[in-house]
């Protein structure tokens, strides 16, 4: 499988805290890649790695077989990138923009420019900065489309957009997919849902999962157990058993690892007085919140028993003091 | 080539605004300088050339902040600092990127200064093709100011930070000798007729100011590119206190072995003339108070000047020694003041020291040791000049072109002459006449020489914006006294006026020893 991007190990530290820790990806050619994850999660860090904009602080990234430190230059004659925190040069017009843009690439094409233009509807004389965010928006898109970039980086790129303009441009990009790989950072879930073909979940800068859409798809899984008397949850539960509620006879979990009868005959071993279960298919938004959840209360979890911990500990000194 | 040019298109259609502004500053520049040349007569309210002066004089400035305006403008219209700049992410090639900026430069800035002073030379009436080493010189001193604000250009991510960063360095600088001031440092004043020190700032400051910015375009490590900024005044600030030092001076100006080697005998002038040795020169104030400061006047008198040679005293540095073994050394001090020719036997020097110092001192005789640099000149070409009627212009040859100004009355009473970046040093000396010109009987009466020093040895030490100076011609017994009132003597037409152009022939160092020096009595009994 080749690879479009692949990163190794890679991290970012700003003072003391890391906002990209340790990231292994790839993303292969022609893939629809969907970063995913809460704010401040690293998403932008990530995209911003990959663009030579940062260097990182450790491991390595390579982008369209480059490495990313060296990535520079000509190579951006291969890569479009459209992001929400990008300063564009607010004086131009649209039409100086696209043939200011022009110059630079020796594959800008000049009838898809054209047709970009009509499709997204963008006004060819107003400066950018009297345009609103969305059209300034569908304006950079314009100008990244219309050279066949290999490689298209989206950083964000439908936050705060209405959903027509959101439509038009995701419109845009998917009639380039078939010649490109599409890396796009969001945290409009439902849209991403409808096209990308790859998803990887960001949290604290580590990255949780990484794969095809169909396979997280059939991995996820809402699982509502009805049993045949009321029932306590076990202490121990399956690892891959996020947030289990009970409420008289009915448990329910999110199931991160289904595997069909596997996954059957490992909920009757742990509820043997099982009368009925239930798995549906989960939304990539219900995914990412039951993840983003589970994560949270493992953290806090996590951080109670270390309070607990600190306290016997402090409780024992006192104790050894008094004594 | 091609993406240099296209992004310095798309600068010139950015920036027309500031583009305009700053060529029309540079045109009427060229089309009013020659004011600042005019000769004209007497005039004793302002006439509407006087603001027309004050208009050249003030353009200047303003064509400045123009370029600084272009150069940060230009810089940060695709700006180094930050990461969300729309460029960085596009096929940008660093090196283009900077020549495209450096070509903006050349063309708005360079181009046009240069056009300016070639065009303001040929006006003056001098060949800019003969002062062509000069423009091109003039530049490099140009691109020491121009890259110092590039590179501060690239480090900002705007022309108010750039604003904040000055004021900051002016806060510093007034710091700095407000705590010179208090604890009574004494600056020091590097000897002058060296161009070296100069020359090594600029140096300096051009190669960090570039190095600074290849670094910043190359790698946009901005933390870096500014320890470099920031080391341009520090570097300029330690080399103006080294300059000075005591092994560069010895080198500049050796020490003379034997005393007949020396181009001027140094002894001190004990004042036992008719006329006590303060009065006798141009200084002749007491100690001077200059804040926490006093200057001090130390008669010298000259001996064994050559014949057609002069010298130019250039700095001095005092040792004293009070009886009880109490000790002050001054840093370098300059030396203001004309060329001694032949035949001069009196010079004042003058140093200045804390008036704490001073005190501490002046209770009795002390033993002071003068160290001396001087320059000794040596007379090239006269020329003999018959003034003509007053304000008519005359050229002389390898100095610069003159006219002879009116005073109230019909008749000339100085002389003013303008000169290609700088004035050469030059021996000038005229007739004056007690009468009006009109009654003067030239062949009976010879009327009073009258004598002064125009111009400096180094013809260009740093960047001129104006390529054509008008410096004052002072020759003395300018005025008659009669009847307790001061009269201007005339300079008449057809009466003599000479030019000797002095050039510089060697450096040197002496020292003199005044075993019982009375610091009270130095300065005329204050």
């Amino acid at each position: 499988m080749n690879c479009a991007i692949h990163t190794e190990g890679l991290v970012k530290i700003f003072g003391r805290v890391a906002a990209v820790d340790g990231m292994n990806l790839d993303v292969p050619e022609g893939a629809i890649y969907a970063l995913v994850g809460p704010n401040g999660s690293g998403k932008t860090t990530t995209i911003k790695l990959l663009m030579n904009i940062l260097r990182p602080t450790a491991g390595r990234a390579e982008v369209l077989g480059i490495d990313s430190r060296a990535f520079a230059g000509k190579a951006f004659e291969r890569v479009g990138y459209v992001s929400e925190n990008q300063d564009m040069p607010e004086w131009m017009t649209v039409k100086y923009l696209l043939d200011y843009c022009r110059g630079f690439y020796p594959k800008w094409d000049e009838e898809l420019a054209r047709q970009l233009v009509g499709q997204l509807d963008l006004p060819l004389d107003r400066k950018l900065k009297h345009l609103s965010r969305g059209m300034k928006m569908k304006a950079a898109f314009a100008s990244v489309l219309a050279y066949r970039p290999s490689l298209i980086v989206l950083d964000e790129p439908f936050t705060g957009l209405d959903p027509l303009v959101r439509d038009e441009l995701i419109e845009g990009l998917l009639d380039r997919a078939a010649e490109a790989t599409i890396f796009i950072s969001s945290h409009d879930l439902g849209e991403i849902e409808t096209f990308a073909s790859h998803v990887g979940y960001l949290e604290k800068g580590r990255l949780r999962f990484s794969e095809e859409m169909t396979l997280l798809s059939d991995r996820f899984r809402d699982v509502t157990v009805t049993l045949a008397s009321p029932a306590t949850l076990p202490p121990r539960l399956p690892a891959a058993w996020l947030q289990p509620q009970s409420a008289d006879c009915v448990v329910r979990f999110v199931h991160s690892d289904f595997k069909g009868e596997e996954t059957q005959r490992e909920i009757a071993d742990v509820f043997p007085a099982t009368r009925d279960v239930a798995c549906e298919p989960m939304s990539l938004r219900a995914i990412f919140l039951a993840v983003a959840k589970a994560s949270r209360a493992d953290g806090e979890r996590a951080g109670g028993e270390a309070e607990a911990g600190e306290a016997k500990a402090g409780h024992s000194k006192a104790g050894r003091s008094a004594a | 080539m091609k993406q240099i040019v296209h992004i310095f298109a798309k600068d010139v259609r950015h920036l027309w605004t500031e583009i305009a502004i700053s060529l029309a500053l540079v045109m009427i520049e060229v089309f009013t300088g020659h004011f600042a040349w005019t000769v004209r007569g007497p005039q004793r309210a302002p006439a509407p050339d006087d603001f027309l002066r004050l208009a050249v004089s003030t353009l200047m400035p303003l064509i400045v902040i123009s370029w600084i305006l272009l150069i940060a403008r230009v810089i940060q219209s695709d700006a180094l600092v930050g990461d969300r700049q729309f460029w960085i992410t596009r096929p940008y090639e660093w090196k283009r990127l900077m020549a495209a900026k450096l070509l903006f430069l050349v063309t708005f800035i360079f181009v046009p200064f240069f056009a300016m002073q070639f065009s303001l030379l040929a006006q003056a009436g001098f060949s800019p093709l003969h002062w062509l080493p000069m423009l091109m010189l003039n530049l490099a001193f140009l691109t020491v100011i121009l890259f110092t604000f590039a590179a501060l250009s690239t480090v900002t991510p705007n022309f108010g930070r750039i604003v904040v960063f000055l004021l900051g360095l002016l806060v510093c600088g007034l710091a700095i000798l407000l705590v010179s001031a208090l604890v009574g440092f004494t600056a020091a004043t590097a000897p002058s007729a060296t161009p070296v020190a100069s020359y090594l700032s600029e140096a300096t400051g051009v190669v960090l100011a570039s190095a600074a910015i290849v670094l910043e375009y190359r790698t946009r490590k901005t933390k870096l590119s500014w320890l470099l900024v920031v080391a341009i005044p520090v570097c300029l600030l330690t080399i103006g206190l080294i300059a000075p030092d005591q092994r560069l001076t010895d080198r500049t100006y050796p020490s003379v072995d034997h005393a007949s080697d020396a181009p001027v005998q140094l002894s001190f002038d004990a004042g036992d003339h008719e006329t006590p040795g303060y009065m006798r020169g141009e200084v002749n104030q007491p100690p001077q108070p200059l804040g926490k400061w006093i200057a001090v006047n130390v008669p010298i008198h000259l001996s064994g000047i050559a014949s057609g040679s002069a010298i130019i005293f250039n700095a001095m540095k005092v040792s004293m020694e009070a009886a009880s073994g109490r000790h002050w050394d001054s840093d370098w001090q300059e030396q203001q003041g004309s060329a001694h020719r032949a035949g001069s036997d009196f010079w004042m020097a003058q140093f200045t020291l804390p008036t704490k110092i001073f005190n501490e001192f002046s209770g009795a005789p002390v033993t002071v040791r003068l160290a001396v640099t001087m320059t000794e000149v040596k007379a090239g070409n006269t020329q003999e000049e018959q003034l003509p009627q007053p304000m008519q212009e005359f050229t002389v040859s390898g100095f610069g072109i003159c006219a002879s100004q009116k005073g109230d009355f019909k008749d000339a009473v100085s002389v003013s002459c303008r000169f290609p970046w700088r004035a050469p040093m030059t021996y000038v000396s005229a007739r004056w006449f007690d009468g009006p010109c009109a009654s003067v009987n030239k062949s009976a009466d010879p009327g009073i020489e009258g004598d002064g020093w125009v111009g400096s040895i180094n013809r260009m030490e740093g960047w001129l914006f104006f390529p054509v100076v008008t410096p004052n011609i002072s020759l003395s017994n300018s005025m008659q006294f009669q009847r307790n009132r001061q009269n201007w003597r005339h300079l008449c037409p057809g009466a003599p006026m000479t030019f000797t152009h002095y050039e510089p022939v060697r450096r040197a160092q002496e020292s003199l020893t005044i075993g019982s020096f009375d610091l009270g009595q130095a300065g005329a009994g204050d």
